[in-house]
């Protein structure tokens, strides 16, 4: 199961979605709370208004006695009234109505149940009353509605509202973390492919679902980009066979000719020996090129295990030592005492070291100090060649690495420029990098590996394969190798 | 010996059994993968040498099938392609030895001869003797006519294996595949160097060479 991080985009939208979501349904929801109990005073006052200029009607037509009639009767017949009444005269002095000591006031005004008196049964929830008041002549006549239902109705609609914002805000949030999660699934597992392809597994592909969606689009569309990517290096690798099979027939021809040739003379065997050699340089080259196209296309990496550098330097110091000293040049290697291990092909790590070493006899003059070193620096390893030859200067390091590239002075010296492209080759398979520094004098170059752990993490397949230290059926000794 | 040969080009195969039957041996020659099972099913040859690019039943397949049919010939396979992992493919199909086009034929001999099964070697053997030279293989020192020679690991690797296979050539890319676990070409002379120095210490200070050059093949060790 991949693990989800709080920074992948698909959770921190549906997350982002949900909370904006709840924001925009919180004011829909105020909004509404905020109409519907504006609209419920309003009928309130609807009301009370209502009953002033209906008592008003009264009093025009039928006199002040008529209305303190009607006030004394609904007060008191109604058996649970909401109403409230108080007539009084213009010294304030109380006519009428089921309510007094209702202080004057200008417009609505809100009174308290417990701040005046009422008589009469009201419901036990009636606290407020919403008032209203007109003068009759000199009369000041004051009617009130209570306010309970506007409350108990505000009650409920908070209750309703806030639950559903609850189960909203709940089900956006979850709804939006599960569909995070599954994209997120998703885009792991394409990042996952694209990064077993960049490893060198040419042939994996995303699974694609069935709804269509743009992931799907895009996963699709990926697919396709992988599929003419592996067409394109399966025909160059075609191509790089046929092209070997093609020409190395004739190559093989040729030289079976040679070697069957009965020189007549000194002089022909010698032309016969040196045609010969020609024919295996040709051959060392063209060996070369396509080895280095093949590793770069990442052939050998499904076959990588864990490897011991410190073998693979103990091998190659060994055949080389001796080479060196024949040559004038001291050649002195210091390996640690315990294993030193990467990732990797044993065959290919021994041609990267043997070649680097071999560069540096070759291109030293004799007297030179010719140093192959490993270490550790954290959980890198670091594989070290350095010379205190002439070097190279800063500029051309670079294109050292190139294939068939050689510097001016190393013209006249035997090679075919393919050595470093090949290291480099190489080094890239390995995920490790080259650095060629001033070794003041000479050329230090550095190969650092990445840790054999992450790389095997990354790789997924390493440590599993079995180590490979095949050799040729003759060697048949127990003391084998080393 | 009794060689089966399965290469489609002519040239090369008629070169090679040519040059096998010039030295005294039996060649059996198929074209296709097919013809090459069939004859390989007897089990009556020697070695055989195998092209990986045959028509008809690939080389590949083929060592493999004659494997899963529990025949054991040794198989020496011929490439033209050379890939980083073309010898690793025909060791784990069951092949024996590997060489890449185009080779010289003494390459080729030399591979076979180390190849066929040679009678009398007994697997716990502690010492090995050639002429006057011995081997402690469990000491690990190596003395001539009584007189000790000290030697480098890697010197001494390089004796043992041309003591085991004397009087036998063992070529430059041979030695460097087993002494060093080399599998390419150097660009210097790697084997001639320690050749050279094995000399100064073996052959040198007596009056009779043991380690001879075998002109364009490699090198032997007899008497």
């Amino acid at each position: 199961m991949p693990r989800l991080s709080p920074r992948s985009t698909a959770l921190r939208l549906s997350l982002g979605y949900a909370a904006l979501y709840s924001f925009l349904t919180a004011c829909v929801l105020l909004a509404a709370y905020l109409f519907a109990t504006t609209e419920m005073r309003e009928w309130i006052e609807e009301d009370v208004r209502a009953r002033l200029w209906e008592l008003r009607e009264i009093h025009e037509t039928e006199g002040l006695d008529s209305v303190l009639e009607q006030i004394r009767r609904e007060g008191s017949t109604s058996e649970r009234s909401s109403m409230i009444y108080q007539l009084s005269d213009g010294e304030g002095t109380f006519l009428g109505g089921n309510a007094r000591g209702i202080p004057d006031f200008k417009g609505v005004s809100l009174v308290r149940q417990d701040a005046i008196s009422v008589t009469g049964e009201f419901d036990s929830d009636v606290t407020r009353f919403l008032v209203r008041q007109i003068m009759l002549g000199d009369t000041r006549l004051v009617v009130g509605k209570s306010t309970h239902l506007y409350w108990e109705a505000s009650e409920v609609l908070i209750e309703v509202m806030a639950t559903g914002f609850l189960v909203l805000l709940f089900l956006g949030l979850v709804l939006g973390a599960l569909l995070g999660r599954r994209t997120e699934q998703r885009i792991l597992a394409i990042s996952e492919v694209l990064t077993g392809v960049s490893d060198g597994h040419i042939s994996r592909r995303i699974s694609v679902g069935r709804t269509g969606d743009d992931l799907d689009r895009v996963s699709h569309a990926i697919n396709g980009a992988l599929r003419r990517l592996q067409a394109l290096i399966e025909s160059q690798q075609q191509i790089s066979t046929d092209i070997a099979h093609d020409l190395k027939t004739p190559i093989q021809r040729l030289r079976q000719r040679l070697e069957r040739a009965r020189p007549r003379d000194e002089e022909t065997a010698g032309m016969i020996e040196a045609s010969i050699a020609d024919t295996e340089a040709i051959i060392a080259t063209f060996h070369a090129l396509l080895r280095i196209s093949q590793i770069e296309a990442g052939a050998r990496r499904e076959r990588f295990c864990e490897t011991d550098l410190r073998q693979v330097c103990e091998a190659v110091a060994s055949a080389f030592e001796a080479v060196a000293e024949d040559e004038g040049q001291v050649f002195v290697w210091t390996l640690p005492d315990e294993a030193v291990l990467v990732q990797g092909d044993a065959d290919l790590l021994t041609q990267l070291t043997a070649n680097v070493v071999e560069n540096a006899i070759r291109h030293c003059p004799p007297e030179t100090r010719i140093e192959l070193s490993l270490g550790r620096d954290g959980t890198r390893s670091c594989l070290s060649i350095r010379d205190t030859g002439s070097g190279i200067p800063a500029d051309e390091r670079d294109r050292v690495m190139r294939r068939l590239y050689r510097l001016e002075k190393s013209r006249t010296t035997p090679g075919n420029g393919l050595g470093l492209s090949l290291v480099k080759a190489i080094a890239d398979l390995h995920g490790a990098t080259i650095e060629l520094v001033d070794n003041d004098p000479g050329l230090a170059v550095h190969v650092v590996f990445p840790d054999a752990k992450s790389a095997a993490v990354r790789d997924g397949s390493g440590a599993a394969t079995e180590p490979r230290r095949q050799s040729g059926p003759w060697q048949s000794g127990p003391s084998g190798a080393r | 010996m009794k060689v089966l040969l399965v290469e489609d080009d002519d040239q090369t195969a008629a070169y090679i059994r040519d040059g096998l039957v010039e030295a005294g041996h039996v060649v059996d020659h198929a074209s296709s993968g097919t013809d090459g099972f069939v004859m390989a099913l007897d089990g009556s040859h020697d070695v055989m040498i195998v092209d990986r690019m045959v028509p008809g039943l690939d080389g590949l397949s083929l060592v493999k099938s004659l494997r899963s049919a529990k025949n054991t010939t040794p198989v020496l396979f011929l490439s033209a392609m050379g890939g980083v992992d073309d010898r690793v493919d025909g060791l784990e199909a069951g092949g024996d030895d590997y060489l890449v086009k185009p080779f010289s034929f003494a390459e080729l001999v030399a591979r076979l001869a180390a190849l066929v099964r040679r009678p009398a070697i007994r697997a716990e053997q502690t010492v090995l003797d050639v002429v006057d030279l011995k081997m402690d293989l469990l000491r690990r020192t190596v003395s001539r006519r009584g007189q000790v020679i000290p030697l480098q690991p890697r010197e001494f690797v390089l004796l043992e294996c041309l003591m085991r296979h004397s009087n036998r050539v063992l070529t430059r890319t041979m030695l460097l595949e087993s002494v060093w676990n080399f599998h390419f070409d150097p660009q210097t002379n790697v084997v001639e160097t320690h050749i050279s120095r094995l000399r100064n210490k073996i052959d040198k200070p007596f009056d009779h060479d043991l380690i001879h050059t075998v002109r364009g093949a490699g090198y032997s060790l007899h008497a």
